[in-house]
Order: structure tokens, then C-alpha cells, then sequence
């Protein structure tokens, strides 16, 4: 008989970084825990509050507006070196847009000023005049489905130190810069990417595989049950459609 | 001709050309019984790019925008202006909000035009106001609402500001309630605030200190840090102070007191001004909070545009509303439909509370999503919609539109108990509805979904 095991799910700055619908990701992956027979627990992560090591099972962080990305960089360096243990740990991140650009080196605004990211992740941002918006559609070996889909909206180019982190390779859109045709990063079991959609109830494989994650660092292998995917595979085929079409 | 007077004859040839020609165009699409209402005034602008600004000069014009509740307060605005002045009143029709679309709606305007109402596309705002040198402009609220089309909320914002700060000849008519129209009033010379001051006993005893998750902007333009609210009335709209600093909800120079809300029956509530003198007492049928603001701010454009009172209050008392703006629609033997237009979190939301809140019987939900440029492409919002909002009386769910999967999804993952049906079609799924659905059907559309719904409706002689 399964325990029913508490994971908790650490939501970084939800009242802020709330703008590109990525509570989604805080939904997919309670709804696929408690499928699976354990008990998620969201904690909320904001301005002020401490985060210690072992707090949360995995920290999921998205994107929001200008102002409210300042906000967050700010407390975010003061949360900097217990992010960092955490990731040392093999603890799972999920960072969207806005989350994933400020656990870079650096974000270079429009006006040429540097700001320190985080530096868990080895890339930096520089702000872009033009926004990438748009349909995205990636091939990634993440997963044994091997794309994903879901949508971007960032004026922010991200360049990679190494290409060869880069979470997925772009088929349709922009991905990281629009030029180098990689997309996100993949770095220890840090996630990051500008996929919004959002991107883990339209990628379940991509919930999956972060759920595994949790349990390898709590060395546990529990038996996840057969999901029916039919769906997400039919949302992801009407995504697929909708990718060229905008009338 | 020598180069001076050729230049004055050329630009009102030109702009006689283009009235012409596009007026054609309008003929040519009514005969054709062609829908593209905004085609002649593209044609217009592209022979004259002054178009506007020509043909703005002879109608003094009245602008309104905002996220959520532009065509009401424009419609509303036109029938109180009708009363008065028949056939001298001009008003674009939703879908014709953007530069072209306020263009062809001037080719309509007559010799005895005397004021256009229009409502105007939150991006288009700036150049329309530029272009048209309007009396009175009336800025609703900033939801975040098509981000794939504004970037970003704060960008609009920012261009509202730019506006409000370089041009002092306009009347601003502002919802003081929404911390980014509070902003960019100040100090501007004929800005005028209208806000919620207090709501009947009843309704104070609601909950009001809690933020919902939809809400945008909580963080101070001034000092960049969050805002604190004494009263939230719903998303970010309330009553709010910067803690940093010293921005807060500005006066109200036409304050809405003694709120009464009576689910669909509608809302009662008063007007006063600053010296605490009642304005206006004003009922409406239209359902809601946020319907409250919208009749408030008609009614009080239209008192400063000198209409007497009880006109304003008798056209209130009897407005229906706008089609699809939580309207309902009787089938028959007591079946019915009510229609909301859903297109972001914070109107989904609102219509997913009212509903919970106002509705006793069952009832089956329809919820069409499409992602056309009109609905905004990236449906990312439809996961900030608090789908635990759907109250346990809703017997089916039907998911319909171009993305009925997602959709599906996100009740899916919502883990509600009604059962889910995904129909994609919406012709099929009206079909249905109209031939087998019995009791009360409520149908939250995004804005493409809803113009195709109402056709089919028509097609099918419900309307």
C-alpha cells in the first residue's frame, strides 16, 4: 500500500510573476502527483520569505511584467545562496521567462545597464527592442516524445555559454534569441525556458520527468501510474494545427 | 496653379476622394452583404493618411477605452445622447475599435452629425486621441487582457501616460479604482476621478481584503513596490495607498456611494460629487460590480456633457445592455441562455464568482475558446482563469472553439466533478443546445467564439 507522501511544491513570488498563466505548471503538477497517489502541498515563496535547504521537493518560478521582474530580482539575490545549495542538491527548478532570466549571470536592460542575475544558470539576457512572440515549437531529447509546444512572448535574448545545454532546439519560432535556433536551458536539474502555455499540462512527459526527479533525490522509485495522456496528446495535436494558422 | 494653394486644394481633394471612395466601399460590402466593417476605412486612410484627422474636424468626438467594458459604456453613452439628439448621434460598433474601423464609421457621418461616440482599441488610443482632438476621453480600467498583441500591461500603460502628459486639452473622465489611471492623472489640469466610495451594509460584509490572482498591477508606479488596498472592489480595482509613498486613490471628484447589488437583477447605486451633493441615483439591469463602473461612467460623461438627469437615469433604468455582455436570451418552455464574453482572467473570473454566487438552479457551461488574432493567439491566460469558480451545479461542461482541448485541459486539470464534453465545432454544439438542452445554459465566449455565436443564433431563429 502506497504511503501517501507529502511533496512539497515550492511557488516562487506567485503575486507577482503571475502574468503569463503559469500557475498552470503549479496545477499540472499537483494534479499528476495526486494521480499518482501522494499528497502536493503548494508553498507560496515571496518578498521577505526564507528559503532553506530542503524546504521544497521542487521550486517552480514564472514570468511577470517589467516592474514586478525588478521587484523580484532585488529580493531574488537575497534568496541567491540557498537557491544555490538547492540546486547543489539535485533539487528540480522549473523557471519560466521572466523566473528563467533572473537565475542567469546577468540581465542587460534596454539601456545598456548590467543587473546581476542570480548565476545559478551559465547564460545571460540582454534586453531586445522587438518582441519574440509567437507559437514555439521545439524538439527536445527531454522527453521520449521528443517536442514541445507552447507559446512565447519575451523582448529578452538569452545566450547560452554553452549551446549544448540548451533544453530543446527550436522547429517553429523564436526560442532563446531568434538567431542561434536553441531554446532554454537545461543545467543540473534546473529547467529553464520560455514556454508558456503552459508548458507542463501541454508537455505531461516534461511533468513526469520532474516528478522522477523528486523521488531519485528522495531515493525513492515508487510506481507512477499509467496516465491517460489522450487529452494532452489531443490538446497538443490542436496546438500543432493552430502553429501556422492565425485567422 | 502655383504651390501653396495646390497643396491646400490637394489635401481636401484628397480627403474628398477618400470619403467617397470609401462610402462606395461601404455600399459595394452592404449589397455584397459582406461582413468587413473596417475595409472601407482602411481604403480611406490609405488614399488620405489624415483621414481622421479631416474628418474629425466637423464631429466633435467622445473616446472611450479600457480592457473591459468599452462597448457597454460606449453604447450606453450613444442611446442617453440619442435621447436627446436622434440621428445627430455617431457610434462605432464593437469590432471597429482600431484606427480603421473608427474611420469607416466616419464615413457614416452626416451633415447633422453633431457628436461621435466611439470606443477605441487600448493600443489605438494614443494616435486615435491625436488624430481626432477629442472633448472628452474616458479611460475605463488596464486588465491584462491579449498580451501576445501589448507585449505588456505596463507598455500600454506607459503609452496612456504618454499621452495624458503631453496633451492638456483633452477632458480625461478616469476610473480613479485602478492604480494606473490614478497615476496618470495627476496633475493633469482637466482630469476628472470617479471611483466606488462606499457599498450598501449588505455588501460590506463580503470579503474585500483579499486580492484575487488575476490582479495586475499591485505594484506602485511611483515607488515600484506593492500597493495596499483598504477596499478591493474586484481584480486590482479599490481603494488602494503606496505605503513607500505618498500616491494613493486620488479624490473622487464624482464618488459611487451606497452600492446595492442584486445578482441579475441588476445594481442600484447613487452619485455624488465633492461637496457631497447627489448628482445621480441610478438603477440598471446590467448584473455586477464591474457593470457598475461602466454605468457610472457613461452617466457621468453624459452629465458633463449637460444632460439633464432624468433622461440619464430613465435610459439606464432601461438599458439591456450589449449583446453577449451577460445578456440573457430566452429559447423557450423556460429554457434560456445567458451569453458573458470571456476573454481574459479577470472578466472570467468575475462571470465564474456571479455566477457561483447568483445562481440557485443547475445548469449546463459552455465554454468556446478560440485564439484568432481578435482573441489574442496565446491562450496562457485560460490557466489564470480560477476554474474552482465553477460551482458544483454545473451539470455538463461543454468545451468548444479552436481550442477546445485546452480548454478541456484546463477543466481537466482543475479536477472538477462535471463531466467534460469537447466538442469543437460550435455550430454542432448550438445546434444541441438549442434542439436538446432543457434548464438554463451559460456561455462564456471568447470574442471570436461570441460574433460566430450570435450568427448562428441568428441562423437558427433564436434572435
Amino acid at each position: 500500500m502506497m504511503k501517501s507522501t507529502v511533496i512539497t511544491i515550492g511557488h516562487l513570488y506567485p503575486e507577482l510573476l503571475n502574468t503569463y498563466g503559469d500557475l498552470g505548471n503549479v496545477e499540472a503538477l499537483s494534479f499528476r502527483l495526486k494521480q499518482d497517489g501522494f499528497s502536493p502541498k503548494t508553498q507560496p515563496i515571496t518578498i521577505g520569505t526564507e528559503v532553506t535547504p530542503g524546504m521544497c521537493d521542487i521550486y517552480l518560478i514564472g514570468g511577470g511584467q517589467d516592474a514586478a521582474q525588478s521587484l523580484v530580482a532585488k529580493d531574488l539575490l537575497s534568496k541567491a545562496e540557498a537557491l544555490k545549495q538547492e540546486v547543489e542538491r539535485g533539487t528540480p527548478i522549473l523557471a519560466i521567462c521572466g523566473g528563467y532570466q533572473l537565475l542567469g549571470d546577468e540581465y542587460i536592460d534596454q539601456k545598456g545597464h548590467r543587473h546581476p542575475g542570480v548565476g545559478i544558470l551559465p547564460m545571460s539576457t540582454a534586453a531586445g527592442t522587438t518582441r519574440l512572440v509567437g507559437r514555439l515549437l521545439i524538439q527536445t531529447d527531454l522527453i521520449p516524445r521528443g517536442r514541445m509546444i507552447g507559446f512565447e512572448n519575451h523582448s529578452g535574448r538569452t545566450w547560452l555559454r554553452d549551446q549544448s545545454l540548451a533544453f530543446g532546439r527550436v522547429i517553429h519560432g523564436f526560442g532563446n534569441n531568434g538567431q542561434d535556433r536553441t531554446e532554454g536551458i537545461r543545467f543540473k536539474n534546473v529547467f529553464g525556458t520560455y514556454l508558456h502555455g503552459s508548458v507542463l499540462p501541454n508537455n505531461p512527459q516534461f511533468t513526469d520527468l520532474l516528478i522522477r526527479i523528486i523521488f531519485d533525490n528522495r531515493g525513492e522509485q515508487p510506481m507512477l501510474k499509467a496516465v491517460d495522456d489522450r487529452l494532452e496528446e489531443a490538446a497538443y495535436n490542436e496546438a500543432s494545427r493552430r502553429l501556422k494558422n492565425w485567422w | 496653379m502655383r504651390a501653396p494653394l495646390l497643396g491646400l486644394q490637394g489635401n481636401a481633394v484628397r480627403y474628398q476622394l477618400a470619403k467617397k471612395v470609401g462610402r462606395l466601399m461601404k455600399s459595394l460590402l452592404r449589397l455584397l452583404r459582406r461582413n468587413a466593417t473596417s475595409l472601407p476605412g482602411f481604403i480611406s486612410l490609405a488614399i488620405d493618411p489624415n483621414f481622421l484627422q479631416h474628418g474629425g474636424k466637423d464631429v466633435p468626438s467622445v473616446l472611450i477605452s479600457g480592457t473591459n467594458g468599452k462597448t457597454s459604456v460606449t453604447n450606453l453613452l450613444c442611446k442617453i445622447l440619442e435621447q436627446e439628439k436622434q440621428g445627430y448621434v455617431l457610434c462605432n460598433a464593437a469590432g471597429s475599435n482600431l484606427t480603421q474601423g473608427i474611420a469607416s464609421t466616419l464615413l457614416t457621418a452626416h451633415r447633422i452629425t453633431q457628436q461621435a461616440v466611439f470606443e477605441v482599441d487600448e493600443a489605438n488610443l494614443p494616435s486615435v486621441a491625436a488624430k481626432l482632438h477629442p472633448r472628452l476621453i474616458i479611460l475605463l480600467n488596464l486588465f491584462r487582457d491579449q498580451m501576445d498583441r501589448y507585449g505588456e500591461l505596463d507598455k500600454t500603460a506607459h503609452e496612456w501616460e504618454r499621452l495624458a502628459a503631453t496633451n492638456h486639452t483633452n477632458e480625461l473622465l478616469l476610473n480613479a479604482d485602478d492604480p494606473n489611471l490614478g497615476w496618470l492623472g495627476q496633475g493633469h489640469p482637466r482630469a476628472f476621478f470617479f471611483g466606488i466610495k462606499n457599498v450598501s451594509r449588505r455588501l460590506a460584509n463580503q470579503d474585500h481584503s483579499v486580492l484575487a490572482h488575476t490582479a495586475d498591477t499591485i505594484i506602485s508606479p511611483v515607488s515600484r513596490e506593492l500597493l495596499i488596498y483598504r477596499r478591493v472592489y474586484f481584480s486590482h480595482l479599490g481603494d488602494y495607498y503606496d505605503p513607500k509613498s505618498d500616491f494613493t486613490r486620488p479624490r473622487l471628484d464624482y464618488a459611487i456611494v451606497d452600492v446595492d447589488l442584486f445578482g441579475l437583477g441588476g445594481s442600484r447605486f447613487r452619485i455624488i460629487d465633492r461637496s457631497g451633493k447627489e448628482i445621480l441615483r441610478l438603477q440598471t439591469r446590467l448584473p455586477a460590480i464591474f457593470n457598475v463602473y461602466n454605468v457610472a461612467a457613461a452617466a457621468i460623461a453624459a452629465h458633463r456633457m449637460g444632460v439633464p438627469r432624468t433622461d440619464i437615469e430613465d435610459t439606464a433604468k432601461s438599458f439591456i445592455g450589449v449583446f453577449g455582455r451577460f445578456e440573457t436570451i430566452e429559447l423557450d418552455s423556460g429554457r434560456k441562455l445567458i451569453i458573458a464574453l470571456t476573454k481574459n482572467p479577470t472578466g472570467f473570473n468575475l462571470v465564474l464568482e456571479f455566477i457561483r454566487d447568483h445562481f440557485a438552479e443547475r445548469y449546463d457551461l459552455l465554454i468556446a475558446i478560440n485564439d484568432l488574432v481578435a482573441d489574442g493567439t496565446d491562450v496562457s491566460w485560460l490557466w489564470d482563469v480560477d476554474t474552482r469558480l465553477i460551482s458544483p451545479r454545473a451539470e455538463t461542461i461543454y468545451a468548444s472553439g479552436l481550442r477546445a482541448h485546452q480548454v478541456a485541459l484546463r477543466l481537466k486539470y482543475s479536477g472538477l466533478a462535471s463531466p467534460i464534453k469537447v466538442e469543437p465545432d460550435l455550430t454542432t454544439v448550438v445546434s444541441n443546445i438549442v434542439q436538446q438542452g432543457h434548464g438554463t445554459t451559460i456561455c462564456c465566449l471568447s470574442y471570436t467564439a461570441m460574433t460566430k455565436f450570435r450568427s448562428l443564433l441568428v441562423a437558427s431563429g433564436v434572435i
